[in-house]
């Protein structure tokens, strides 16, 4: 396998939930050897309860297994590549190893609240003590300053908190969250950043540092156009549906079977008064092209009502890849709406190798996304599977550490590392 | 590793002092990569088309205003602390200016179609034979490779396209796009990335072309759909309408708080000490009511306050207005002013991590071709009477 980017770099990462896991599952990625550290006291809450969810569909073909907390599918895919401790840290055995392991990584990733790492006595200062170039970034909600700094936060709260939700909805005044937690995704990429600039710079200056990156703001910064714009006219943008503020027709109709069992539909963007003109040609509407409500831009913008309720009755008699591959092939800017099942038949994810077949000791092989990156160095990376809980504990604490195997056992057997959440 | 420049703005310990990145990108994606490079440091030389420029200058212009170059909001925030030059790279001469900035550059950021900086004799290969430190990054909607290669798409398509759409709105309903461009921020990102991993590996690795796709990145941001997908089938979509999950809305009297309905008794005997009276414990309506009552008594943030005091993750539900306006950014002076000769003094959004050894610069977004004659004269050595008869030519 050709060399990664960031081969011989060591990331202990005491992150749990998603957006802490996915920014380390990045850096994974790149070739940097992740430790996933947890306690059988308190195992990644993404796991989920010992006995497992009541939801069964949340498991493998509806199936808890032996193991649940080894075989849900948003914990495996947010640890894929991660070697699995389970460590207390609050046993002072616990530490000493967690501060043996600090000596010999470059950087600690953790996504507690604001005072948790202090309270553990883990915090930078104490840790740079046991290595002096060490990167660390915490990922707090909000910042380790200001009124809402102790403050919790999830991703739907962000999501409203941040001014984001309002620009979603059917009309204006409408509120709607993006239905996936977008504040997690953008902060995973902004934290591996984060410690991707970091690593730089101790390269050339030789020091480590922390880093903060509070979330609320990671998120203002996908909206800083908008905010800008909110700052400019006085106002706060309101959602518009689907529609553009200057292109017609811009919306999403139905195609064969479309509000019912299907949920299929098909994206059209007519941005230039060729694309319209191709677009009336595919739908082999003369009239459309001739109609003086339809000539321009704004004349057709004017007038979108109807003219979408005309497009929606001309989709509704295709298939939604049939219609959007047409389109394209015409020139217009069209789009099937794709969902997970979609992907794994889809020839361009099949061709960009965006998900992955990979083969884990509980659950088998199942398929992952695959690397959202592709370079001239090599092919991607075969992924390593996620860890069960404390898979790992052997090889790190005897391999890495270089403890020696009946240390290991009295830690294991009074409890101070294990394999079995507690409870 | 190219030595810090005379021109570069800022101070010496930022993260990416004497990186230098020649930025070929416009609208969304390309601009937002970039823009974390300058903030962290990095000299960002943004090559426009002479008189023509990002296309993003023009963004909101209407059809009389076309030729007023008037910047817009998404340009001025996306190109802070960048430097503008014009070069057209169509010409022989300005295509020798190019060569002479690539020996010196060490990332070039592109968001072209794919196969337009081959057709402009600027493929990796070529740039690689003249600087084989150099990362190159390529932004586009489908990536270099597959069958949609040359398929076009708005931030709208690219939403469907990697299945966001699928998620957001009511069942039932039609999918909605995300009101903001979730799509191209995330691949902007997303090239950041990958390009400080490559910059970062230079000294073991040499240069090396990294390939990003809107599609792939967006298909990220799924909530693991696709890992839910293969261990049981299913599909996961929007929900009905009012039944979001954990994120129920109550009226305060000056709008709307998100809130999460006790899940256990523990939280419950949380809760009714937050509303100070006992709630039911078989009666999540009755529940409701009570928490309803004691909302609509309160601010957003009184309410928020006391929710998280006990732990409880509560939010306002805010304008962008509001959050620009909140105790919380003010108080982190996360927005920052900038002084602009014709947009005027506006607040910016800064950064997105604050690193404890380095700052972060923002200064404002050039004019078209601000810095032609800085950076032709400056650092590439020619004379003004060059770079005044190449302007005559429309070279630059």
């Amino acid at each position: 396998m050709s060399r990664r980017a960031l081969e011989g770099y060591r990331v202990l990462s005491l992150t749990n939930h998603w957006a802490g896991p996915s920014a380390v599952r990045l850096l994974a990625d790149m070739g940097a050897q992740a430790i996933k550290l947890e306690a059988t006291k308190r195992p990644d809450p993404a796991r989920g309860p010992k006995a497992g969810h009541r939801d069964r569909r949340e498991y493998p073909n509806d199936d808890v297994g032996r193991d649940p907390w080894n075989r849900v599918p948003r914990f495996n895919e947010r640890h894929l590549g991660s070697l699995g401790v389970a460590l207390d840290l609050s046993d002072p055995r616990g530490k000493q190893v967690f501060l043996d392991l600090v000596r010999v990584s470059d950087v600690v990733v953790e996504n507690f609240s604001a005072n948790v790492m202090r309270s553990l006595g883990l915090d930078y200062e104490v840790l740079r003590q046991v290595k002096s170039d060490l990167i660390m970034l915490s990922m707090p909600g909000f910042g380790a300053s200001g009124p809402w700094k102790n403050y919790r936060s999830f991703g739907p709260t962000l999501e409203y908190l941040s001014g984001m939700a309002a620009l979603t909805g059917y009309e204006a005044g409408q509120s709607m969250p993006s239905g996936v937690l977008i504040p997690d995704c953008m902060a995973a990429m902004h934290g591996a950043s984060a410690v991707l600039v970091a690593l730089f710079q101790r390269q050339q200056t030789g020091a480590g540092q922390h880093i903060e990156l509070a979330q609320l703001e990671g998120t203002l910064c996908l909206m800083g156009d908008v905010l800008l714009q909110t700052a400019m006219s006085g106002e706060s943008p309101m959602a518009n549906g689907n529609r553009h503020a200057v292109f017609a027709p811009h919306g999403c109709f139905p195609c064969k079977g479309g509000v019912g069992k299907e949920d299929a539909w098909v994206t059209i963007a007519v941005t230039s008064e060729d694309q319209w003109a191709a677009l009336c040609r595919v739908a082999k509407k003369d009239d459309w092209l001739a109609d003086p409500h339809y000539t321009t831009m704004a004349a057709r913008k004017s007038h979108e009502l109807e003219l979408n309720a005309g497009i929606g009755v001309w989709t509704a008699g295709f298939e939604k890849y049939q219609l959007a591959h047409l389109l394209q092939k015409a020139g217009v800017p069209a789009a099937p709406v794709l969902n997970a099942r979609d992907h794994f038949g889809d020839p361009q994810v099949l061709a960009r190798n965006m998900l992955v077949p990979v083969d884990h000791p509980s659950v088998g092989v199942r398929s992952y996304l695959g690397t959202t990156w592709k370079t001239s160095a090599g092919p991607d990376a075969e992924p390593k599977p996620a860890p069960t809980l404390g898979q790992h504990n052997r090889f790190v604490l005897q391999d890495i550490l270089g403890m020696d195997a009946a240390a290991v056992d009295v830690l294991e057997r009074e409890g101070v590392i294990g394999t079995e959440p507690l409870k | 590793m190219t030595a810090a420049k005379d021109d570069a703005r800022g101070s010496g310990t930022m993260a990416l002092h004497g990186v230098r990145v020649l930025d070929l990108t416009q609208m969304i994606a390309g601009p937002y990569c970039t823009r974390l490079f300058a903030l962290y440091g990095a000299q960002v030389i943004k090559l426009e088309r002479p008189r023509v420029g990002d296309r993003a200058r023009r963004i909101g212009a209407t059809a009389e205003s076309k030729e007023n170059l008037e910047p817009s909001a998404t340009f001025l925030y996306l190109n802070t602390s960048k430097k503008s030059v014009t070069l057209n790279l169509k010409s022989a001469q300005g295509m020798e200016i190019f060569m002479r900035l690539i020996c010196d550059t060490d990332v070039v950021v592109e968001n072209f179609r794919p196969g337009v900086m081959r057709r402009l004799g600027i493929s990796y290969e070529a740039l690689d034979a003249i600087n084989n430190k150099l990362v190159m990054v390529s932004i586009s909607n489908f990536g270099q490779t597959g069958p949609y290669r040359d398929y076009d798409a708005t931030e709208m398509n690219l939403q469907a396209w990697g299945g966001l759409m699928h998620m957001a709105g009511e069942r039932g309903r039609e999918p909605l796009r995300l009101g903001y461009a979730a799509a191209q921020y995330e691949a902007g990102q997303n090239a950041f990335a990958a390009s400080m991993a490559a910059l970062l590996a230079r000294p073991t690795m040499g240069g090396q072309h990294v390939d990003i796709a809107i599609m792939d990145t967006v298909m990220t941001s799924l909530n693991s759909a696709h890992a839910h997908y293969s261990y049981n089938q299913q599909v996961q979509g929007r929900r009905p309408a009012g039944g979001g999950k954990g994120t129920d809305r109550f009226k305060a009297s000056d709008g709307y708080v998100i809130a999460r309905p006790p899940r256990n008794a523990v939280e419950l005997e949380r809760l009714s000490k937050v509303v100070g009276e006992s709630l039911p414990v078989d009666d999540p309506d009755a529940v409701s009511v009570v928490f309803a009552r004691w909302v609509a008594a309160r601010t957003k943030e009184e309410v928020m306050a006391a929710g998280q005091k006990a732990q409880f993750a509560w939010g306002a539900l805010n304008s962008t207005q509001e959050i620009m306006q909140s105790a919380q950014i003010r108080e982190r002076e996360f927005f920052q002013s900038v002084d602009h000769p014709v947009a005027g003094t506006l607040p910016y959004a800064g950064a997105p991590f604050r690193m404890g050894a380095s700052g972060t610069t923002v200064t404002a977004a050039p004019t078209l071709g601000q810095h032609t004659h800085d950076i032709l004269c400056g650092s590439l050595g020619y004379t003004d009477d060059q770079v005044r008869h190449w302007a005559h030519e429309g070279v630059v």
